[in-house]
């Protein structure tokens, strides 16, 4: 049974482990770029990042679904806040034989960081974690996620303007 | 000496003026009443009779276990109390059919339901259909219907007979 914390701890896992796998790949290569302080900012963003995305499937899979309708929802996928449900309910009620009348459940959040700058030039960045529910032959949820890092360099010859 | 016919006022002029304007007043006073009273009267429109199911929308979710209950509106509204209900895709079943404007049913297990509502009087009939989960604990969030258990009988919507959630029609001559 899919308690509340139950899926909150495995997308948990799941964004946690695609969001160090994408650091470390991109810490690998970037490291030298941008130096250990920005890794470290980067982590510090996946962390919460992990969390928010647990927070927000776990939520979904608690939603009432008394009133939808189900051919809509069968054809565009229920959309709970930014929670994507693939769902087959028609088919699933008819007798088709499924797994279940709820496919995949899946969200994905973008998070921006700055990490700093030396003179003019600036560093930003943003952090995108998608997380992934499906149940499976065993009625387990299945989690997967993945992460991406993207990196903003900039530089600019316009001289900043000094602070009040 | 000789003197001049006096003249009545207004003079000899104006009469035949005002006499004119008398008889083309009458004139058309009376086409007015011809055309009147030759109208035919207007006939009454035919007042239309209305059935709507309201509640729950067409193709909803529904967790068995859980009363659903139905809601018919009717034009005019004192026919609300004579919509019959049945649960076609249950006829057997006890507490199958009911009658007034509201009914309540409880669905046993995952399904494709139809709820039919009638007006014997207007000869109109309305109908629903309803996707019932029959959930482990019969709750209806997205986490108990992922655990949903298969129905016992395969049935599709397509294969039903279809009225629409609202139909409307001339009253009948009594």
């Amino acid at each position: 049974m899919p308690a509340g914390e139950k899926i909150a701890e495995s997308i948990r896992s799941a964004t946690a482990d695609a969001a160090k796998a994408a650091i470390e790949g991109f810490a690998g290569a970037a490291v030298l770029a941008v130096g250990d302080a920005a890794i470290a900012c980067i982590r510090d963003r996946a962390s919460m990042g992990t969390e928010e995305l647990a927070r927000t499937i776990a939520g979904a899979y608690a939603t009432d679904v008394i009133g939808h309708v189900v051919t809509e929802a069968d054809a565009k996928g229920l959309a709970i806040g930014d929670v994507r449900v693939s769902t087959q309910l028609a088919a699933f009620a008819s007798g088709q034989p499924l797994r279940s009348p709820i496919g995949a459940v899946s969200v994905q959040h973008a998070f921006p960081f700055v990490i700093g700058g030396c003179g003019a030039l600036e560093a930003s960045g943003k952090l995108t974690l998608h997380a992934s529910c499906e149940p499976d032959d065993a009625h387990h949820l299945k989690t997967s996620a993945w992460g991406k890092i993207e990196l903003s360099l900039s530089w600019s010859s316009q001289q900043k303007k000094a602070a009040p | 000496m000789t003197s001049e016919p006096s003249n009545p006022p207004g003079g000899p002029a104006v009469w035949p003026v005002v006499f004119g304007a008398l008889a083309i007043g009458i004139a058309a006073l009376g086409f007015l009443f011809v055309r009147t009273s030759r109208r035919k009267p207007r006939e009454k429109e035919p007042q239309m009779h209305q059935l709507d199911i309201v509640t729950p929308r067409d193709a909803s979710i529904a967790v068995a276990g859980r009363p659903v209950t139905f809601t018919a509106q009717t034009q005019p509204p004192s026919s609300a109390a004579n919509v019959r209900w049945s649960v076609a895709t249950q006829p057997g079943e006890p507490g199958a059919h009911g009658i007034g404007a509201t009914f309540t049913y409880t669905f046993g297990a995952t399904g494709v339901e139809q709820v039919v509502a009638h007006l014997d009087d207007d000869g109109l009939t309305c109908d629903v259909v309803l996707y019932v989960f029959k959930t482990p604990t019969g709750g209806s969030t997205l986490a108990d219907l992922l655990l949903s258990e298969p129905p016992p009988v395969a049935r599709t919507a397509e294969s039903l007979r279809r009225w629409g959630a609202s139909a409307s029609a001339p009253r009948r001559a009594s």
